[in-house]
């Protein structure tokens, strides 16, 4: 423990992450105050023990406390300022504080708003936030540049927070940027001004930005172009999605990164031209420090260059101030600077990975580089080896856990790629600055870097084409990522190194509480979660059986079949993946309609499914796309009607009451050949409904009263009728055309869950609402509840709401 | 807010053992771990003379700190070879120790370093005996005047040479720039090691030649006992 003593940035570093974090698992003021306490409790003894002073306790205490705060109240006040207006019309008057961003026929800019109005007359209340300002583009629509400031009028709308469990945090997202409204407003509502305001040194960044992008642009082709913007000065709009799938599928995403490597490359030139210039070393120390700033202002603000300026800054500071360098503390303080100017990048991904990255290589490198060297391999390669897999092995659980993708390939791309990075960066900046002169110097230049260019390029394509480039994995838990970074540790840092005395026990201890955590949780009482997923306005329930038996029933869509939504991959797929999931033992498709299967096709493309299901209708239609997937993937399908049994595990069954055999594959009639399943697990039943409408409905209840499909069966307590449920997805979104009053009567279930979003159908209607009211059945909408989580333990059932009720 | 300053610097530049780098403790006022003190080569107390063969001596006495030998010899080639300026404030406490014990500070008025010719000094980046003196005037209140005195002439490194062309090699490389400023004062002159003494010796010259009325040179390690 007396390690705090030494290196004490470091410590202060882990307690402000600490403050962060438990300001926002708890998001209370009470939770973060008596953690505080003890805290102040716990370092009291240990400093009095000590008698080293309270310098270092009360430094830890003081950070962990600022940390916590200023997330609090940035996360509370700041990113609420536009609360009251939600939803309202409302005209902001502000100033432009971003590039504009384009994509399709939209540009976004972020706002900084100083005042807004409500209505269209009246003074203007100063107001204090940025905001997200989307806006159509057009021939006669000019784009905004940074500092422009206007007068806009359009719906303030708060970003969406977490939809599904674990899902995408949209408001968080923004909230890194310091956003906390976005408003969509037409262009000829927008008013925009002579006058500018802002900063000149970020103006003048984006400047030098759009002319290296210019220069670049046309002196090489556009694939390569686009590659060494990429590489020079982390500018990616010049390449294709394709080209960045590829990309990642071959783990050479960061060497589009800008970073430690790009500033080590601007170091190294300026340092030379300095020394030729008889310039003495402190100055010049100093003369680079203002480039790396100006840097700073040219890539954006992007966290990994920020850390490696920082990092970069201590370095060079410690030549002109005479004192020692230690990496530690200088990553340390950079971590501790960054999140102290923003505590929100805390959760950038782009943050996560330029220290998780940075700390394995500076940790794990000389021992792999050691280990390694001393095989058959040259010492050149393996330098790359070791840099390469360290700096991976730091990476891995976070890139599982955000991108769900892991690049098997990566690290021989990576060797192949390593030695030209350096000649493609320094001819890059070559061009960068005679391109300012004179465009055929540039032009030239780009012959002989187009090579390199170009080997990179094939290289990417080549390796990422290779079967098993990469895969797709389910994310690992919390707490399966520490287990991997303590054994990682330990694997690697196992030597007593001065001053830390590190012993086995203590990694053992450590590996005992996780095998302990792990346990317990898989030792929670047997039961079965279903999950409704917010998909929009359309269907998805996910169902995890007792046993761990998985199924997927519908997979959401665009309620138009000629849009592609991509909710599979945006929502469904990650929400799978999440939950660790995948793989699917059974998928089912109630029935052609896009809101429904879209989503599933990519499904199966991206997870393994063990069978697909879909209606025993007479042909395929509407389901072609999604057999055609089923077999490219070899998946078995069944087509199930009235009277089907599938039996999930021994307490889970699922039963068939709709379509009836041979049902028409009529597109007038595709709701109704929706599949119905009743999902029974011990003494509580789920029915699914689809899209099934009052036609069908009467006959499943008339079916039920003749009594002609209940058949006894052992594993169904017999009193409970066929129809009978707990849980009724209401089908259709709540249409009015389903939900008849004779067939909820049937079903008289305790809870309904409509799966509905923004539409143009007046779903859910108002009569299925208030029959539901009448028949008292508690009801929970995905539009308002996010996505709804049904868990049951085989007697009861209970309910949780992903996003808050308000 | 010095002190504020130099406790926010010393957070991000965390003070290391200059002899075997070992982390030390945030608030550690001379960067040496316990267990490299122990093993340091201290020379007996005393006022060494420099013994030239010339018979003359220009400068009064060497107080010495160390001898120049294992752990110190490695730290102080870092210290002048391999850009570890960082060394110059534990050098600078360990001789202001010394020579508050051995002389009497009433007795002087300036401390001045050994110059660095400025062709050396632009390629290192610092004068690793400036940097020291600077330190030790702000420790014993004494005024700073390394200005004073310039290496006029580029000479080989000493430490290559054997004795008798040493004191050829340094033989007028020094130049009183400023002679109002060191007359009739009394000047404690800094330099890291001290050999056979002809580079002291020959700065004293030059000194006492301006005026100056004693030199004593105090530096942080010798190897003269392995000389003789």
């Amino acid at each position: 423990m007396s390690i705090i003593y030494r290196r004490p940035i470091v410590s202060f570093c882990i307690m402000f992450i600490t403050g962060i974090l438990t300001a926002y698992l708890s998001n209370s003021v009470l939770v973060t105050v008596s953690m505080f306490i003890l805290l102040l409790v716990c370092l009291y003894v240990f400093a009095k023990n000590k008698g080293k002073g309270f310098f270092v306790p009360v430094g830890m205490l003081g950070f962990f406390l600022l940390g916590s705060l200023e997330f609090l109240i940035i996360d509370n006040v700041q990113l609420r300022s536009f609360a009251e207006y939600e939803g309202t019309e409302v005209a902001i008057r502000g100033c432009i504080v971003s590039e504009a961003d384009i994509k399709d026929s939209k540009a976004t800019y972020i706002v900084k708003a100083v005042g807004i109005r409500q209505g269209y007359r009246g003074e203007f209340k100063p107001i204090k936030g940025k905001l997200l300002l989307t806006t159509l583009l057009g021939d006669e629509v000019t784009i905004l540049d940074y500092g422009r400031q206007l007068i806009f009028e359009g719906q303030l709308t708060q970003p969406q927070g977490v939809r599904n469990p674990r899902g995408f945090d949209y408001r968080r997202y923004l909230a890194q940027k310091g956003v906390g409204a976005s408003m969509f407003a037409y262009p000829y509502t927008i008013e925009a001004f002579d006058g500018r305001s802002g900063f000149s040194l970020i103006r003048a960044g984006m400047n030098i930005r759009d002319r290296i992008v210019h220069v670049i642009d046309s002196s090489l082709p556009h694939q390569q172009a686009g590659l060494l913007n990429g590489m020079l000065i982390g500018y990616r709009e010049g390449l294709s999605d394709e080209v960045q799938e590829a990309f990642s599928n071959a783990g050479l995403t960061h060497i589009m990164a800008v970073s430690g490597a790009n500033v080590a490359f601007l170091i190294l030139p300026l340092t030379f031209l300095f020394k030729l210039l008889k310039i003495g070393k402190r100055i010049s120390k100093l003369l680079i420090i203002a480039f790396l700033i100006l840097f700073v202002f040219v890539t954006g603000f992007e966290p990994s260059v920020l850390r490696a300026v920082v990092m970069a800054t201590v370095l060079l500071l410690s030549e002109v101030l005479y004192k020692k360098p230690d990496t530690y503390a200088a990553i340390a303080f950079s971590c501790l600077l960054l999140l102290v100017i923003s505590p929100c990048m805390l959760f950038n991904i782009g943050f996560q990975l330029s220290y998780a990255a940075t700390l394995g290589i500076v940790m794990l490198y000389k021992n792999i580089a050691n280990i390694i060297t001393c095989r058959l391999i040259p010492g050149k390669v393996a330098k790359v080896i070791a840099a390469t897999l360290s700096a991976q092995l730091g990476v891995l659980p976070i890139t599982l856990i955000h991108f769900n993708r892991l690049s098997i390939i990566s690290i021989v791309p990576n060797i192949l790629v390593a030695p030209m990075l350096e000649v493609i960066t320094i001819l890059g900046m070559l061009m960068a600055v005679l391109g300012q002169l004179s465009l055929s110097l540039s032009t030239l230049i780009g012959y002989l870097n187009n090579i390199f260019l170009s080997a990179v390029l094939y290289i990417t394509k080549w390796s990422s084409g290779v079967p098993f480039a990469s895969i797709t994995t389910v994310t690992p838990s919390l707490i399966m990522a520490a287990a991997y970074y303590v054994v990682i540790w330990f694997l690697f840092w196992y030597k007593p190194i001065k001053g830390i005395s590190l012993k086995l026990q203590h990694g053992a201890v450590v590996l005992a509480f996780t095998a302990v955590f792990s346990l317990a949780g898989s030792l929670q009482p047997a039961c079965m979660d279903v999950v409704f997923l917010d998909v929009g306005q359309g269907d998805c329930a996910f169902i995890r059986t007792y046993s761990g038996k998985t199924v997927l029933i519908d997979g959401g869509g665009s309620t138009n079949s000629k849009n592609i939504s991509k909710i599979g991959e945006r929502a469904v797929i990650p929400f799978l993946l999440d939950s660790g999931v995948g793989s699917l033992d059974v998928v089912i498709a109630t029935h052609p309609h896009s809101d429904h299967i879209q989503g599933l096709g990519d499904v199966i493309t991206r997870l393994n499914a063990k069978m697909l299901i879909i209606p025993a209708i007479e042909g395929d239609a509407g389901f072609e796309e999604l057999l055609c997937s089923a077999r490219s993937k070899n998946i078995p399908v069944s087509r199930c009607c009235e009277g089907d049994k599938i039996r999930l595990d021994e307490k889970t069954v699922m039963q068939i009451l709709n379509p009836p055999i041979n049902w028409p594959d009529d597109e007038e009639s595709f709701n109704n050949s929706s599949l119905v399943i009743k999902l029974c697990y011990g003494q509580t039943s789920f029915l699914f409904t689809g899209d099934v409408e009052v036609q069908m409905e009467e006959r499943m209840v008339k079916g039920i009263l003749g009594a002609d499909i209940a058949q006894a069966d052992a594993s169904l307590p017999s009193d409970v009728s066929l129809l009978n449920a707990d849980v009724l997805k209401i089908a259709h979104h709540g249409s009015a055309s389903s939900s008849g009053k004779a067939f909820l009567d049937a079903v008289d279930p305790q809870v309904a869950v409509i799966s509905v979003g923004r539409n143009n159908f007046g779903h859910p209607s108002k009569e299925v609402l208030s029959s539901l009211e009448e028949s008292d059945v508690e009801c929970f909408r995905t539009d308002e509840c996010g996505a709804v989580i049904v868990r049951s333990d085989g007697s009861s059932i209970k309910i949780r709401r992903t996003v808050r009720g308000k | 807010m010095r002190r504020f300053f130099s406790k926010v610097i010393s957070l991000i530049y965390p003070p290391k053992c200059i002899f075997c780098k070992q982390l030390l403790e945030h608030d550690a006022s001379i960067y040496v771990c316990d267990s490299c003190y122990e093993k340091l080569p201290f020379l007996k107390m005393e006022i060494m003379s420099v013994f030239t063969d010339a018979g003359n001596n220009h400068c009064d006495g060497v107080v010495s700190v160390f001898e120049y030998t294992g752990v110190v010899k490695e730290s102080l080639i870092r210290f002048k070879f391999y850009n570890e300026p960082s060394y110059y404030k534990t050098y600078a406490r360990v001789i202001d120790d010394r020579v508050s014990k051995l002389l009497d500070m009433n007795d002087y008025q300036l401390v001045m370093s050994v110059p660095l010719h400025k062709d050396r000094e632009f390629s290192r980046g610092y004068n690793q005996a400036y940097l020291i003196s600077k330190e030790l005037s702000r420790t014993i209140k004494l005024k700073e005047c390394s200005g004073a005195i310039v290496r006029s002439r580029q000479t080989q490194t000493q430490s290559l040479l054997d004795k008798q062309r040493r004191s050829q090699n340094v033989m007028g490389a020094f130049e009183v720039t400023k002679p109002a400023k060191v007359a009739g004062k009394s000047i404690l002159l800094v330099d890291d090691i001290f050999t056979t003494g002809a580079t002291l010796e020959e700065c004293s010259r030059v000194l006492k030649a301006a005026g100056a009325a004693k030199v004593t040179a105090v530096v942080v390690a010798t190897g003269r006992r392995y000389l003789i």
